[in-house]
């Protein structure tokens, strides 16, 4: 897994090293687009209806739409100059108990690895927040996004968590009434819960249309390599066979008698 | 029991092939280093930069079956085809994470592991044991299968060695004193490579793309800090990793733009790529160089002006 972030966590006069590696993986099947009869790949051009024709990189500037038809050009300098200054340090800010933040902050998990020579700062810093039960709130820039974090410690490792601001948070658009509920009901409801309850299994879980996905591409690809399995080279068909074969031809031409001990 | 955490050795040097007694010769397999952790009932495979592989390499699971005792052993995981490893589809594995391709591939291209030597034997440290006493060792300890072999050595006969693996198209020979004791994590002149092309590790710092897909990256080293033009090599099969690497584009980090450059895009250097070639010309330039791939176990910074001198 290739490193996504590297930075260091700052604490006080504390300085951490550390890589971030994500926690997930996307595996979902993705296609390609074809053309149907030669199954070249699609292409995309950009294309200008006004002047007829294809545009280059060079041709195309940014604009916000502020009426229909009516734009604001921002050029990339203009953009550059707002952005952030591209400071990779994890400054923490404050630190929390877990509770205090709100499940719908947590966008993104990544695992915070410490670089050589910071293992014994990190471990620190793990096993303080750990028993103290906190998390620590931080601010970073990730790619060119100013980001704000929750550094969580687990007993492994301490879990980066990028959080959501709060303006990108939208609020439930309907209200949710709270009718009232008579006792008895409420037991019925717990009793099924408790009928129905067990230790949560992740693995028994999977997405069935991609695992039929999947398995209707492999007898696919399966299909193909027959029909070119026949064009394979066959001495040496494994490692154990070749360095056999170099060390016999070696032995086959060594003279019998010893050689003279040679210097180099 | 854990094991600790070793560092592997590493090769101190290249020079061509020899002759001597003080010696053993081993096939160069073209492959990835890697440690395997052979516990009583399952296998931590693990690169240089301490990185699991345990996941790219489905195949391999039943490693710690080949072991009689728990032990740490040192070699290289390849894949073998037609008659020599095959680079290319090793470096593909390691850079795959997507499971379905993943059991595609493990199953086209399985991998095996190739044991050159012990480090660890039930819980006892053998890195003070001279070579040839761990070579003992791992023949002990470890049952062949196609998955797992133990690396074969020849005896004073380097020069014979490195011819036959010409012949067979092979990476090289790596000579290893038989003294020698494992450093963990030294660069060490007890063990020389001698290989048929020569190889260099650059940071890459742009890219220009070419017809049919194809891209030149820009290469440079390290000199005091500074990063030095180094040439371009052609790339194809990676891109898609070199573009899902790219950090962000920035404005050519050379004082003067070199020639042939105007159309680069240049980016941090923050990846680095191996070239191999058959030499050096008399202007510091590589004749016919490769692109072999990019290197996760190691760090521009890393690439070095001087260490490129020294091949």
């Amino acid at each position: 897994m290739a490193v996504a972030h590297k930075g260091a966590i700052s604490f006080g006069l504390v300085h951490i090293p550390i890589q971030l590696y994500r926690t997930t993986q996307d595996t979902a099947i993705s296609f390609n687009q074809l053309c149907k009869d030669t199954h070249e790949r699609v292409k995309y051009k950009k294309y200008c209806p006004n002047c007829d024709k294809e545009l280059k990189s060079e041709d195309i500037v940014k604009g916000y739409q502020y009426e229909k038809d009516k734009y604001v050009i921002m050029t990339n300098d203009e953009i550059e100059k707002l952005k952030v200054e591209k400071d990779r340090t994890i400054q923490i800010q404050h630190f929390t108990s877990l509770a205090n933040i709100n499940d719908l902050y947590y966008e993104k998990n990544y695992y915070a690895v410490p670089e050589k020579h910071a293992e014994k700062a990190y471990e620190l810093l793990r096993k303080a927040m750990q028993e103290e039960n906190v998390v620590a709130v931080a601010k970073t820039v990730i790619g060119t996004k100013e980001t704000l974090l929750a550094l969580c410690p687990s007993d492994e490792e301490i879990i980066v968590k990028t959080l959501f601001y709060e303006e990108e948070l939208v609020e439930n658009p309907k209200t949710i009434l709270h009718p009232d509920i008579d006792k008895a009901e409420l037991n019925m409801a717990k009793q099924l819960i408790t009928s129905m309850s067990k230790p949560f299994e992740p693995e028994t879980y999977h997405d069935e249309f991609q695992e039929r996905l999947r398995n209707a591409i492999e007898e696919k690809i399966d299909g193909h390599q027959i029909l070119h399995s026949s064009d394979r080279k066959e001495d040496h068909k494994t490692p154990i066979d070749l360095m056999e074969a170099l060390k016999q031809s070696i032995e086959a031409t060594k003279p019998k008698t010893k050689r003279k001990r040679v210097r180099h | 029991m854990h094991f600790p955490l070793y560092d592997p050795m590493l090769i101190g040097t290249e020079q061509p092939p020899f002759d001597d007694d003080a010696y053993i010769y081993e096939i160069k397999m073209d492959g990835v280093r890697c440690l395997a952790y052979l516990y009583k009932d399952h296998v931590e495979l693990i690169n240089k930069r301490h990185l699991k592989l345990n996941s790219k390499f489905p195949e391999l699971k039943s490693l710690y079956k080949q072991a009689k005792k728990p032990c740490v052993i040192d070699g290289e995981l390849h894949v073998f085809q037609d008659g020599k490893s095959d680079f290319f589809a090793i470096q593909r594995r390691t850079l795959t994470s997507d499971p379905f391709r993943i059991r595609q591939h493990s199953k086209k291209f399985p991998a095996v592991f190739t044991a050159f030597d012990i480090l660890n034997l039930d819980g006892e440290d053998l890195c003070q044991k001279p070579l040839m006493e761990r070579k003992k060792l791992l023949e002990k300890n470890i049952k062949e299968s196609p998955i797992c072999n133990i690396s074969r050595y020849i005896e004073q006969e380097g020069k014979a060695l490195f011819a036959l693996t010409k012949q067979q198209q092979l990476e090289g020979i790596v000579a290893k004193r038989k003294e020698s004791l494992y450093q963990p994590g030294k660069r060490t002149k007890e063990w020389i490579k001698c290989k048929h092309l020569l190889e260099a590790d650059f940071a890459v710092v742009g890219y220009i793309p070419k017809e049919h897909a194809m891209l030149s990256l820009v290469l440079a080293a390290y000199d005091n800090q500074k990063l030095q033009y180094c040439g371009h090599v052609t790339m194809g099969v990676s891109k898609d990793y070199l573009f899902a690497h790219i950090k962000d584009t920035i404005p050519c980090p050379f004082s003067v733009l070199p020639d042939g450059n105007e159309d680069a895009t240049w980016i941090s250097p923050f990846l680095c790529g191996t070239v191999k070639f058959m030499e050096y010309t008399q202007s510091g330039g590589m004749r016919q160089p490769v692109f072999k791939g990019f290197r996760e176990d190691k760090q521009p910074i890393e690439c070095l002006m001087h260490q490129l001198q020294e091949h």
